[in-house]
């Protein structure tokens, strides 16, 4: 179903503002209007992102900024297809699909549908743990839906660590993941948690700060402190 | 005079004049297309929306002079004609929408000069008086 199309940052653009694409039916779903945080979000993802690309590509890894960028800014598409006030409700990672068959349907190309669908980083063994639990109500197929590429482990790692249009810390977002939350519709829980998520963010968060040879810290530092009026961007020894 | 370079070990810094903020911010763009081509060559047949955010004037030059970045990083894009509508600031948030107007890299046609790394803080001046402003930015090279 996918296609060739790797779309323009304008283009991405226009897929998350536009009011309808008519020729286009997910279901009986109806596109919704995304939500200006959820727009803003997308664009913090994008800039991080292909600052990470930007060094990556620099230092001789192969990394398609084209697909990233699409990628970053298209992550949260699936979103567009959810209405809360529809009757039965989507479970959790129902956006990380509907993302992918609204791509597929548009003719996107794969390797940008699959930065979208893996955003989230979810295995299969756990998509079969989750769907045991009435809240998450899992819609997602049984299999694996985790970053395979450069481009869509940079977008699972960015996305994680943008909370809303913030930057926070690996270490902040630890605090906020490793705590049971009942009744919460993301999954929040010590078992979740431990047994994968944690030990998923630091392998990706040491591979990055090996690429790239900057840590995370020196890339968000001016957007979290407004420290930039009087310091500069770290200056590397290369 | 819209723009000029000056004289810095590893990196590039540029100063770019306008009478408004708007006009000096937009030079900025086309000084920082300068570094990475001859703008002179490239063609203004492709319009691309941008828009940047940020805390204060910094950071929306900032902001402003990466999308240029990620638009030739991801779609090798190079731009001739930078156009700023409007700064706005509202609650404390400074925002722009520009277009840009340009068309695609190609090796046949453009001179590649020098790969961007980064924009950066270092050095970054924005100031003037009325009916004459200037922002000085360096890059990293």
């Amino acid at each position: 179903m996918s296609g060739d199309w790797i779309p323009t940052r304008d283009e991405c653009l226009d897929m998350l503002t536009a009011e309808n694409f008519p020729e286009i039916r997910i279901d009986d779903r109806i596109l919704q209007p995304m939500k200006r945080e959820t727009i803003e979000h997308s664009i913090e993802v994008e800039t991080l992102a292909m600052k990470y690309g930007r060094d990556i590509k620099r230092l001789g890894w192969t990394i398609n900024l084209g697909v990233l960028d699409a990628g970053a800014l298209l992550h949260d598409i699936g979103k567009r297809l959810i209405d809360k006030d529809r009757p039965g409700s989507d479970g959790y990672g129902a956006h990380n699909d509907l993302g992918r068959r609204l791509l597929e349907a548009r003719g996107v190309h794969p390797d940008v549908i699959h930065v979208v669908e893996s955003h989230s980083a979810m295995p299969a063994e756990w998509i079969r743990k989750l769907r045991k639990v009435d809240i998450y109500n899992i819609t997602l197929e049984d299999r694996d839906y985790m970053p395979r590429t450069l481009e869509a482990e940079v977008v699972c790692y960015v996305d994680k660590l943008t909370d809303g249009s913030k930057y926070v810390t690996l270490a902040e977002w630890m605090a906020e993941h490793n705590r049971d939350a009942p009744g919460s519709r993301k999954v929040r829980s010590k078992e979740y948690f431990e047994s994968f998520q944690r030990d998923f963010m630091i392998a990706l968060h040491e591979k990055f700060m090996i690429m790239t040879e900057v840590p995370y810290e020196e890339y968000v530092k001016y957007e979290k402190s407004g420290m930039h009026q009087t310091h500069g961007r770290h200056k590397r020894t290369l | 005079m819209k723009f000029k370079f000056f004289e810095h070990t590893a990196d590039t810094i540029f100063e770019a004049y306008g009478k408004t903020f708007e006009e000096a911010f937009a030079n900025a763009a086309i000084a920082l297309e300068e570094v990475i081509t001859d703008t002179r060559k490239v063609k203004p047949a492709k319009s691309v929306k941008i828009s940047a955010r940020g805390e204060d004037m910094k950071s929306l030059l900032y902001d402003f002079l990466e999308k240029f970045l990620i638009l030739f990083d991801s779609e090798q894009m190079l731009f001739s004609d930078v156009v700023i509508k409007e700064i706005t600031e509202k609650d404390g948030k400074f925002g722009l929408t520009a277009v840009a107007k340009g068309e695609k890299y190609d090796a046949k046609k453009h001179a590649s000069r020098t790969h961007v790394k980064a924009i950066t803080y270092h050095e970054m001046q924005i100031g003037g008086k009325a009916g004459k402003k200037y922002v000085r930015v360096l890059v990293d090279i």
